[in-house]
């Protein structure tokens, strides 16, 4: 069994693949065979839909969101490279690391607040009501890469200590508190990979909702997605946008920094992350264009996504389809 | 495949990973047994004696984790006994 093969959560199909374990499974019907891994050839990019874009630069703009903070957190030593975004500063760097702060949280938490979340990028991210397999409640983050197709991780639709597939997830984009600015949609076919589903592999935790419907996603947009090599990867300055569980219910949180690692499945990276983020995208954002190149899943300083690696990418790409 | 369902695990845990869904799910290794357990969204961490965030939670700790509580099925205590 391959670990990226998709798998669902009604049957759950065999294949092999190079990369093991990216054999696609679904809630509801078999899926298809699996794809390789390779991620240091050219590029690849699935460009999303967002409807507004404002201004270049990497990072979100985001009021009151430290740049120098994210432009260096992570990093042990001062070498951090001169750019223009380092010329734009608007203050100096505070390498100051509380020694009492959640661990998560690395460092200083400068997460900032995102009120209201009806703007993009934003507004393509949702909160995510799951209703387990064996009835408990829980919290994840999603975002839209089509338009009934959701992204986030696999332990959201598929949680072993749970007992399996999720038997409903309701998304909610660009949740602000108690407002709710499109509504919701209530999900119950989920897509994940045997790697996560019957091997446990934290490198192959990532899955998607498909929702029954495509009014959410033509409203909101979604994101673009990229396997990107890992020359590009290390030291990208990265955005993460979530649904924290210590922050009040339902409220979005920003953060950014470099990824400061990269293996062949996995980022690492220390900007601030919480429980209740897994499925978050990791995005970048250059020439006013957004893609996604990792899924938010795990915590620990350093915090971890599953990278969109080839074979992700391909598995993403066939949910995508699946809800165009 | 239900939950499990120790009220205690007595032996010490290490956190392997840390998953982020709220509440959070640790994957943990005790002995040579990995297994993935479930928090309570009120669960008490515990350093030193002093009540600390969960967000203190990270791979490679040492842990003891106590089951019960409302839910007997969800971690509700967690003591961190050093890397």
């Amino acid at each position: 069994m391959a670990n990226h093969d998709e798998i669902s959560s009604d049957l759950e199909v065999e294949a092999d693949d190079f990369d093991e374990g990216h054999d696609s499974v679904s809630s509801e019907s078999p899926g298809g065979g699996g794809s390789s891994s390779g991620d240091e050839s050219a590029d690849l990019m699935e460009d999303g839909h967002d409807i507004a874009t404002h201004g270049g630069g990497q990072l979100e703009s985001v009021a009151g969101f430290d740049l120098s903070h994210a432009l260096t957190e992570g990093f042990e030593s001062q070498t951090v490279e001169v750019t223009d975004e380092m010329a734009a500063l608007q203050r100096s760097c505070d390498l100051e690391y509380a020694g009492d702060e959640p661990e998560s949280v690395c460092g200083r938490d400068d997460r900032r607040r995102i009120s209201p979340a009806t703007s993009v990028p934003w507004r393509m991210i949702c909160q995510l009501i799951i209703t387990r397999a064996d009835n408990r409640q829980s919290r994840c983050t999603g975002w839209f890469i089509g338009p009934r197709t959701v992204m986030t991780a696999g332990h959201c639709v598929y949680s072993h200590s749970a007992g399996g597939w999720a038997k409903r997830i309701e998304v909610v984009p660009g949740m602000d508190a108690s407002s709710r600015p499109y509504g919701s949609l209530v999900g119950t076919s989920f897509r994940s990979v045997t790697g996560w589903t019957q091997k446990k592999k934290p490198e192959h935790d990532y899955g998607a909702i498909i929702l029954p419907s495509n009014s959410l996603g033509n409203r909101v947009g979604w994101f673009g997605f990229a396997n990107l090599s890992s020359s590009s990867l290390r030291n990208l300055l990265a955005n993460n946008s979530g649904y924290p569980g210590d922050k009040p219910f339902g409220t979005q949180w920003y953060n950014a920094g470099r990824i400061t690692r990269v293996t062949s499945k996995r980022l690492y990276y220390m900007f601030d992350t919480a429980g209740g983020q897994s499925g978050s995208p990791v995005w970048r954002y250059k020439d006013g264009k957004r893609h996604a190149v990792g899924i938010h899943a795990y915590g620990g300083c350093p915090n971890k996504a599953t990278r969109i690696n080839k074979s992700v990418f391909n598995n993403m790409k066939k949910w995508k389809d699946l809800g165009s | 495949m239900g939950a499990e369902t120790d009220p205690l695990i007595p032996d010490a845990a290490r956190i392997m990973e840390v998953m982020e869904s709220w509440p959070l799910q640790l994957r943990i290794l005790i002995g040579a047994h990995e297994r993935i357990v479930d928090l309570d969204d009120a669960a008490v961490v515990m350093r030193d004696g002093i009540e600390t965030d969960p967000g203190a939670l990270a791979p490679g700790l040492l842990i003891r984790l106590q089951m019960g509580g409302a839910d007997p099925q969800v971690v509700h205590l967690i003591e961190i006994l050093g890397n």
